[in-house]
């Protein structure tokens, strides 16, 4: 079957929480193949918008599409999600968190994800309540990125670690994703990410100020991404 | 993948249960012991040994009424909390990431709560016997003296109305839970109160149907087809009576839990609020 060049498509997406309205009108439409900065301060609508397209909360108004199909059973078969907080059941072993997701996910690479521990030097029959903030973030990590996914939406992974874990997680990203995939990274930390990016998202008070190519970004305002966040985002 | 979720919520249960289930059956099989130990004592005539035995019958009896008012508290707040914590918390940005339906996260919750509650109380009957009967020959001779095929048949509708009842308080539960979610902050807080507030309402619609019915019954059709069945039921024996009156019973309960769960489907399916 051939695959849809587009794997997320939003349209008027709207996402109000009370009177507060987090995201207004986001209309994008997302090919294969890239990996995507979503770029703005705290409480501009990075992780509102990530959470839309990971079915955990719903629309106030306006529709979001994965792979050409609404969010569904089949949408979060192709979406693999590491959000920005612990999920995984603490009191299970790290080796029984690597079955779960194989008995779960059909795309899910049981020996990627073994490597990719061993690799740490984690022990799998550690429960995950024992092991360093660090390690179970690395764990959620590794178990998202085995994944053969369309689309992987990761919500701040480097935010909140030391510089020899983001090198780790940067290079466990770039390393593991399906190249016929898309990666969209949430992040406010952008000089770390910024040479993998091929396109920005700018967020701003729950809008869109930009979305463009990178090269195309830094050509127009002479800047680096880092540097046009500056401008944008200041205070 | 519904039973693939259902071996994962046991496991994530066990650990609280199985616990306290070893801990009745070691207790109720000490007490048993020195019952039986007593016994012989009694009859041999060794009065300060059979004090001995008597207080040891009174701590084994206080420890298991004890226990079982433990594991009445954890199979509450493990039921409450499992669905909460493992749907509605942090857990729950994997359980509705997974690629399973809505209403296989809520069967994955509610299959085990009545589980555990059931073997729960299967257990007690179980274990009570020997603590305070001394066995189970007179436990049975009080409880199943003279027990006929035609008792069988009506325990069964029992059965079914006490688990169809325990579906619909659990189901009741995560629709307080299910509302409380909607709220952008203190959402146990908010599940307490739609908890309390439903309960209130649900008595005042119930005394005010009574009310209602005690002041115009007269004039419903529905009132004179139910003086008519019951007068028509005098010619029906005890267990006919009871086997018909129970069956109505099941079906309205089934009926009223299967529209509660569909009800807490329809809620995370538009309304899902993992803030």
């Amino acid at each position: 079957m051939e695959q849809n060049p587009v794997i997320l498509e939003t349209r008027g997406l709207t996402k109000n929480f009370g009177s507060k309205t987090a995201l207004k009108e986001i209309n994008l439409s997302i090919y294969r193949g890239k990996i995507i900065g979503l770029l703005g301060p705290n409480g501009s609508g990075k992780t509102t918008l990530i959470k839309l397209i990971s079915g955990l909360i719903q629309p106030s108004g306006g529709e979001i599409r994965i792979n050409g199909s609404p969010i569904g059973i089949e949408s979060k078969n192709s979406v693999a999600y590491l959000p920005d907080k612990s999920y995984l059941n603490d009191w299970m072993r790290v080796a029984d968190l690597v079955t779960m997701f194989g008995e779960f996910y059909s795309n899910f690479d049981k020996e990627l994800a073994h490597k990719l521990i061993h690799d740490l030097g984690i022990d799998e029959h550690a429960r995950l309540r024992t092991l360093s903030k660090g390690n179970q973030e690395k764990i959620q990590l590794i178990l998202v990125m085995a994944r053969k996914a369309d689309l992987y939406v990761l919500d701040e992974p480097i935010g909140g670690v030391d510089p020899a874990a983001r090198e780790y997680i940067i290079n466990t990203i770039i390393g593991n994703y399906n190249e016929n995939a898309t990666v969209i990274i949430s992040t406010h930390l952008i000089m770390e990410i910024e040479n993998i990016l091929d396109e920005a998202i700018f967020l701003k008070n729950g809008e869109i100020t930009i979305f463009d190519n990178c090269d195309h970004i830094r050509q127009e305002s002479g800047k680096s991404l880092d540097g046009v966040f500056r401008e944008v985002f200041r205070c | 993948m519904l039973s693939k979720l259902l071996k994962y919520e046991y496991r994530a249960t066990a650990i609280y249960f199985l616990p306290i289930y070893a801990m009745l059956v070691l207790v109720s099989g000490f007490s048993y012991a020195v019952r039986l130990i007593g016994h012989n004592v009694n009859k041999s005539g060794n009065y300060p040994f059979a004090k001995l035995v008597d207080t040891l019958i009174t701590t084994f009896g206080s420890l298991y009424v004890l226990l079982a008012i433990a594991l009445a508290i954890t199979t509450f707040i493990v039921i409450i909390m499992r669905f909460y914590k493992n749907l509605l918390g942090n857990e729950g940005y994997l359980m509705f990431t997974l690629p399973v339906s809505v209403e296989e996260n809520i069967l994955a919750k509610l299959i085990p709560a009545i589980t555990w509650f059931f073997g729960s109380c299967l257990l007690g009957v179980l274990t009570v016997a020997p603590t305070f009967w001394g066995g189970y020959r007179d436990f049975f001779n009080t409880f199943f003296y003279e027990y006929s095929v035609k008792d069988f048949f009506l325990d069964l509708l029992l059965i079914v109305f006490f688990i169809a009842c325990l579906g619909l308080s659990f189901l009741f539960y995560y629709l307080c839970m299910c509302i409380g979610q909607l709220f952008n902050s203190h959402k146990f807080i908010a599940s307490a109160a739609v908890y309390i507030g439903l309960q209130g309402a649900l008595q005042v619609l119930a005394i005010v149907g009574v009310v209602l019915l005690m002041s115009f019954g007269g004039d419903f059709f529905l009132f004179d087809a139910i003086v008519d069945f019951i007068s028509n039921m005098e010619a029906l024996d005890g267990y006919q009576m009871a086997y018909i009156f129970f069956g109505i019973i099941d079906v309205f309960v089934l009926l009223c839990a299967a529209g509660l769960f569909w009800i807490d489907c329809r809620i995370l399916k538009k309304k899902l609020n993992l803030t």
